[in-house]
C-alpha cells in the first residue's frame, strides 16, 4: 500500500499542467476500461501515446507494480483520479505560446515557492503584451504590460495632452 | 469605484467564471469572499445579484435578457445593488435598473444612489393613519375610504377597469400635491406604452415616476421592478412629498419569483410557489404606511394590484396579499359586463383603516349606502318574481338607479370630494327624484364642467356643504335648490 501511494505522489508531481492533467485522466479512463483484457505490452505503448511525456517513466514504473487482484487495481486507478482532481489549478495568461521548457521553468517556480498540489494552466493572450496575469482560486492579479500602459494614460492624460499640445504648436 | 468591469476587477482582485447557465440564473466558480445579495458585473458590463452561495459555487440572478455564455468573466462590485434617484426622475419611464427604457433620452447623473431591499421602517416612525386618501372615484370615496398611508388591495379579472381606476386615483392625488410611482410588473410593451400616454392624455406625467419591466425582460429584473418602485417612493417621501404608488400586477411578480425559485431548485411549496412567497410581498408593502418624518407626517400610499381568475378570491396570492395590506376593493367582471363604471362590488370590498379619515357626514353616507343598497339587492330578489310591486319598492328601484347613476364615471376621470357630496345630497333626496337616466347623466356632466371650470360655481357649491354634518340636513339643504339659477346648468 505504501508503495502504490509513492508511486500516485510519483505521478501526481509530475504532472505540470491542466492540459496534461486532462490527458492523464483520458488515459486513465481507457486503460480501466480495457483493465485484464490488454497485454502487458499493450499497456506500455498506450502509456507511451497516451501518457505526458513528463509522466511516462513514473507511470511504467507504477502499472509494473500493479497488483493481480482487479478490485484493488480499481481501487488504485480510483485513488490516482481522485488525486489528480484534487490539484488546484493556477491560472497564467501571458502574452506568448510557451514551449516545454518555459512551462517547465513556471512549473519549478511554482513548486519552490507556493508548494506542492498546485499545476498551470497557461493560456496565450496577446493583448497582454507582456507580463502575466495570474488567477489562482478566484483570486486575480494583473501584473501586465497592458495594465501599466492603461494607468499611464490614465493618471497622465494631462501632462501628456499637454506634452502634445506643446509640441503640435 | 466606477462600476465598469476592469475596474472592479483590479479594485477588489477576485475573479469568477461562469461554469452553468439555467435561464435567468448563473452559477459561477470563483469570487472567494463574495456576500449574500452583492452586486455583481459580468464582463459584459451587465449585472446579477448574488442570491445564494455553495461551497463550490455561488448562484447569480442574470439582470440581462442575453443569455450569458458560459466561461465569461465575472468581478465582484462589493456594494448592494442600489437604484440611482433624484428629482429628474419625474416625468421619466425607466427600467428598475434606473436606466432610461428610450435611449434617445437618458437621464443625467444621479447624485444619490439608494439599497432596492431595505427592512421596513420601525412602529417608532409610523403615525396613525388620519388624513383621506381621494381617489376621485366617488363609489370608492363614500363606500370604500382609503387613508393616506394605507395599502390597499386592487383585484379583478383582467379587463375589469383596475387600471382606469389606478390612473384616476394616481390623477386625483396628484392635483392634490402628491407625487405617482407607478410600477408596471411583466406586462407586455403596448399596455406600457397605453399606460404612458393615458398619463400624458390626464397631463399628470411629469408629476409619476413609471418603472417598468415588460414580459420579455428578464426574470431578474421583473422580480426587481417593486423593490426598486418603493425605493423611489421612498426618496420622495424623505424629501418632504405624499406619495401614491401603484404596484401593477404582483401576481405576476409571484410568477416570476416562482420562476426563480424552482430554476433554483428551491423546494416548492402550495402551487409551487416558494416557502418565502409571503415574504417577498410584506416586506415590500410593509414599507408603505403614514411616517413621522423630519417634513412632517408623510404617507407613502400602496395600491398593490393583484389578478383574479373568473373572480376567485381565495387563491394563493390573493388570500396572502389580503391578509397583509389594509383592505382591499374587488372588480366583478359580472358588474362590468352589465355596464357599471367602475365595477367594483362594495359588498365584498373592505377597507380597514379609511373610515377613521372620514367626516361624520362622510361616515353616515357609507354606512346609509350599504345598507340602501343590500336592502335593494333583496328586493331585487323579489322583482325578479314578476309579482307587483309596492310603492316603497318603486321608489326604491328608482332611487338605485340615481345612485348608480351617480357612481357612474364612464365618462369623466376625477369627481372633488366636496361635489361628491353636493351630487350625492341631490340623489338621495327628492330633488332628482323625476329625472331619467340620460338627464341625471347629463346634468351630472354639466355640474362636474362647471365646478372644474367656473370659481364662483365652486365656492357655491362647497358654501352649500359647508358646516353639515349630517345627512338629514345636506338634504334638507339642497332640497329646494335651483340648479340652473344657482349654478348656471
Amino acid at each position: 500500500m505504501k508503495e502504490q501511494d509513492a508511486g500516485h505522489n510519483e505521478i501526481v508531481d509530475t504532472i505540470r499542467t491542466k492540459e496534461e492533467r486532462s490527458r492523464f485522466l483520458a488515459f486513465i479512463e481507457e486503460l480501466a476500461g480495457r483493465l485484464f483484457r490488454i497485454s502487458k505490452e499493450d499497456a506500455i505503448r498506450i502509456i507511451q501515446v497516451r501518457v505526458p511525456e513528463c509522466a511516462v517513466a513514473a507511470t511504467m514504473r507504477a502499472v509494473t507494480d500493479l497488483p493481480a487482484d482487479p478490485e484493488t487495481v480499481k481501487g488504485v486507478f480510483e485513488k490516482l483520479e481522485r488525486a489528480l482532481l484534487a490539484l488546484r489549478i493556477l491560472r497564467v495568461d501571458v502574452a506568448i505560446s510557451p514551449t516545454d521548457a518555459v512551462i517547465e521553468h513556471m512549473f519549478s517556480w511554482v513548486r519552490r515557492e507556493v508548494g506542492r498540489g498546485i499545476i498551470l494552466d497557461v493560456i496565450c493572450d496577446r493583448t497582454v503584451l507582456g507580463g502575466a496575469r495570474f488567477v489562482f482560486e478566484g483570486r486575480y492579479r494583473e501584473y501586465t504590460l497592458a495594465k501599466k500602459i492603461e494607468k499611464f494614460f490614465e493618471n497622465d492624460r494631462e501632462y501628456i495632452s499637454k506634452k502634445f499640445l506643446h509640441h503640435a504648436s | 469605484m466606477r462600476l465598469d468591469f476592469n475596474n472592479c476587477l483590479s479594485e477588489i482582485g477576485e475573479i469568477g467564471f461562469v461554469e452553468r447557465v439555467v435561464s435567468s440564473l448563473v452559477y459561477i466558480e470563483g469570487l472567494p469572499g463574495v456576500k449574500p445579495q452583492e452586486l455583481v458585473i459580468f464582463e459584459t458590463g451587465e449585472f446579477g445579484l448574488v442570491t445564494a452561495i455553495s461551497e463550490s459555487s455561488s448562484e447569480i440572478l442574470s439582470f440581462s435578457h442575453i443569455p450569458v455564455r458560459v466561461g465569461s468573466r465575472v468581478a465582484r462590485t462589493n456594494k448592494l445593488l442600489e437604484i440611482p434617484i433624484g428629482g429628474d426622475l419625474l416625468g421619466k419611464t425607466i427600467s428598475p435598473l434606473g436606466k432610461s427604457i428610450d435611449p434617445s433620452r437618458p437621464l443625467p447623473p444621479a447624485k444619490e444612489t439608494r439599497p432596492i431591499d431595505i427592512a421596513p421602517q420601525g412602529i417608532g416612525s409610523r403615525a396613525k393613519i388620519s388624513k383621506a386618501c381621494e381617489t376621485g372615484v366617488s363609489m370608492v370615496d363614500l363606500m370604500i375610504p382609503l387613508g393616506k398611508g394605507q395599502r390597499e388591495l386592487v383585484m379583478g379579472d383582467q379587463k375589469t377597469g383596475k387600471s382606469k381606476f389606478l390612473l384616476r386615483s394616481l390623477l386625483s392625488q396628484i392635483k392634490n400635491g402628491a407625487v405617482g410611482v407607478y410600477a408596471v410588473i411583466g406586462k407586455n410593451q403596448l399596455a406600457i406604452k397605453q399606460i404612458e400616454e393615458e398619463l400624458t392624455k390626464m397631463g399628470i406625467l411629469s408629476n409619476v415616476v413609471l418603472i417598468v419591466s415588460s414580459a420579455d425582460d428578464a426574470t431578474g429584473m421583473i422580480y426587481l421592478t417593486p423593490y426598486a418602485a418603493m425605493t423611489i417612493a421612498e426618496y420622495f417621501r424623505d424629501n418632504g412629498r405624499d406619495v401614491l404608488i401603484v404596484l401593477d400586477d404582483l401576481s405576476m411578480h409571484a410568477k416570476a419569483y416562482r420562476e426563480i425559485s424552482l430554476l433554483g431548485k428551491r423546494f416548492p411549496g402550495r402551487n409551487s410557489y416558494p416557502g418565502d412567497i409571503f415574504y417577498t410581498h410584506s416586506r415590500l408593502l410593509e414599507r408603505a404606511g403614514n411616517f413621522r418624518t423630519s417634513h412632517g407626517e408623510l404617507a407613502i400610499t400602496c395600491l398593490p394590484v393583484v389578478e383574479t381568475v373568473q373572480g376567485d378570491l381565495t387563491g394563493y396570492i390573493q388570500t396572502n396579499i389580503m391578509s397583509m395590506t389594509d383592505g382591499h376593493i374587488f372588480f366583478d367582471h359580472d358588474l362590468f359586463v352589465e355596464g357599471r363604471r367602475p365595477a367594483i362590488d362594495p359588498f365584498l370590498s373592505v377597507t380597514r383603516v379609511g373610515r377613521q379619515t372620514q367626516t361624520p357626514l362622510q361616515k353616515e353616507i357609507g354606512r346609509a349606502l350599504i345598507s340602501f343598497l343590500r336592502n335593494v339587492a333583496r328586493m331585487h330578489n323579489f322583482a325578479s318574481f314578476g309579482a307587483e310591486l309596492g310603492d316603497h319598492i318603486k321608489r326604491a328601484l328608482e332611487k338605485e338607479v340615481r345612485v348608480f347613476q351617480f357612481f357612474d364615471q364612464t365618462a369623466y376621470d376625477r369627481v372633488p370630494q366636496a361635489l361628491q357630496l353636493f351630487l350625492f345630497g341631490l340623489i338621495w333626496g327628492d330633488a332628482w327624484r323625476d329625472k331619467s337616466r340620460s338627464e341625471l347623466r347629463i346634468l351630472i356632466q354639466k355640474i362636474l364642467f362647471m365646478y372644474d371650470s367656473k370659481q364662483e360655481v365652486r365656492e357655491r357649491i362647497d358654501g352649500h356643504i359647508s358646516g353639515i354634518t349630517r345627512l338629514d340636513d345636506l338634504v334638507k339643504a339642497l332640497q329646494d335648490i335651483n340648479i340652473s339659477s344657482e349654478l348656471g346648468v
